[in-house]
């Protein structure tokens, strides 16, 4: 039997899609970090997020 | 650990290669906002008083990529260059929330602590086992205590609502070092704030003004391993002499840490001193305390000394701490324990003062399944 190749295609596209599925959230490697909206030190609030579109390095520390 | 990647990340962070950011676990942000005065930190730094991250140890340092995906989850200093180098293909993907939001979150974030405080309360009132609740309702309760929304026993029920919160998941870290730091002295006692002194001295030095502290630490936050001497002294009122505040010109409060305390453990008990409606006399002698410790508890150390303005009255609030050990046999169950204080106190500026004693009680729940603290 011959199989179309606009069928394939559609196979192929399946497969695809399904090996890129979206992350967890999560603070482990390869997960999406979640967001937050804590005060910042001048009083405001802030998001996580504000910094999207850019390499972050998150310190999480206590000053004990 | 921090000055180590300061200096790393310097060229970096100026070339915009990358964001620093900070989330520091702090009851107090006063007090980072000093650490980062001195170490003349310009990064964006957030403060999680509530740690609603539910990190359980710090530090930890994220590498996150562009798109907001974890790329390295625990950094260390010679983890850098390969962050910097990856080039990660960016993505956009959805924003999750945080786990375990609560509505009283963004009350106690605008500063509305009588309503964070009852939300919180309502949410442990329907699930006692809300471990999460517990551990925000205390830090609300403890901000409110320190504010001048203050209710009466707001510090002892934020110790109730930690150790519960502790009870529940025994593995939190950084709970557990919340009520460390106004509980008994460490088995391992280090200096927790030591940095602060140097910290402003150094930030004078530059010719700058410290940031000034809303709330001084204080006991076991500045406790290293030095012993600390216990003031052993005759009972100054044995026999009842001095007459008994009945205006309530001075009130103490009694803080117990932890509000559930193991045989064989010790809990460190501050009292909290204030005149509503008087004025210290600060020409007569400081307040003394006499703590009735008998039987299974025993009195192992204190500060019994507070300091003295020079001005001849003032209405400072006045602390005054110690620790008592709880032997092994200690019967389960509320024990409330005797003590008073003496000071003299004058009715207005100028005016009359009087020699006065408060007789009060302070609570130890002693608990053979009490979370451990130390």
């Amino acid at each position: 039997m011959r199989v179309s190749r606009r069928l394939l295609g559609v196979v192929l596209f399946a497969c695809l899609s399904a090996g890129a599925a979206e992350p967890e959230a999560g603070y482990g490697q390869g997960q999406v970090h979640p967001d937050f909206e804590l005060p910042k030190l001048d009083g405001e609030m802030g998001k996580l997020s504000d910094y999207r579109g850019k390499r972050v390095l998150l310190f999480n520390f206590a000053s004990w | 650990m921090l000055p180590v990647w300061q200096r790393l990340l310097q060229p970096h962070v100026e070339s915009g290669a990358v964001v620093a950011v900070g989330v520091v676990q702090e009851q107090h942000p006063d007090r980072i906002r000093l650490y980062a005065q001195w170490r003349k930190l310009g990064w964006p730094v957030f403060v999680d008083a509530l740690n609603l991250l539910d990190h359980q140890v710090v530090p930890i340092i994220v590498g996150i990529n562009a798109s907001g995906l974890v790329v390295m989850p625990s950094m260390r200093p010679d983890d850098l260059d390969v962050f910097l180098a990856k080039d990660f293909a960016p993505r956009e993907h959805a924003t999750p929330a945080l786990p375990h939001p609560l509505a009283a979150d963004a009350f106690f974030h605008a500063g509305k602590l009588d309503e964070a405080v009852a939300a919180y309360a309502a949410v442990v009132d329907k699930e006692a086992g809300d471990a999460r609740a517990q551990f925000r309702l205390g830090v609300a309760l403890l901000r409110r205590f320190e504010s001048d929304a203050r209710k009466p026993g707001d510090a002892q029920a934020a110790v109730g609502a930690w150790t519960r919160a502790l009870a529940l998941r025994p593995d939190q870290y950084i709970w557990r070092r919340r009520i460390q730091q106004y509980g008994p002295r460490l088995d391992k006692p280090y200096n927790m704030f030591g940095w602060i002194e140097e910290a402003r001295g150094e930030i004078r030095d530059r010719g700058d003004e410290p940031v000034a502290l809303a709330v001084e630490p204080r006991g076991t936050e500045l406790v290293g391993r030095e012993p600390v001497p216990t003031v052993q002294r005759a009972e100054p009122d044995r026999e009842g002499k001095v007459p008994r505040d009945e205006a309530g010109l001075a009130e103490v409060e009694p803080v117990v840490t932890p509000a559930r305390v193991r045989p064989g453990a010790r809990v460190r008990v501050r009292l909290v001193f204030r005149v509503p409606k008087a004025f210290w006399n600060n020409e007569a002698d400081p307040i003394a305390v006499h703590v009735a410790a008998r039987g299974p508890f025993v009195l192992v150390e204190g500060n019994f000394a507070h300091p003295v303005p020079e001005e001849a009255e003032t209405r400072e609030e006045r602390v005054l701490e110690f620790e008592l050990a709880v032997a092994d046999g200690a019967r389960p169950g509320l024990h409330d324990l005797p003590a008073y204080a003496l000071y003299n106190v004058c009715e207005k500026v100028g005016g009359q003062c009087l020699f006065l004693r408060r007789d009060f009680t302070f609570p130890v729940h002693v608990d053979p399944d009490a979370p451990k603290i130390q």
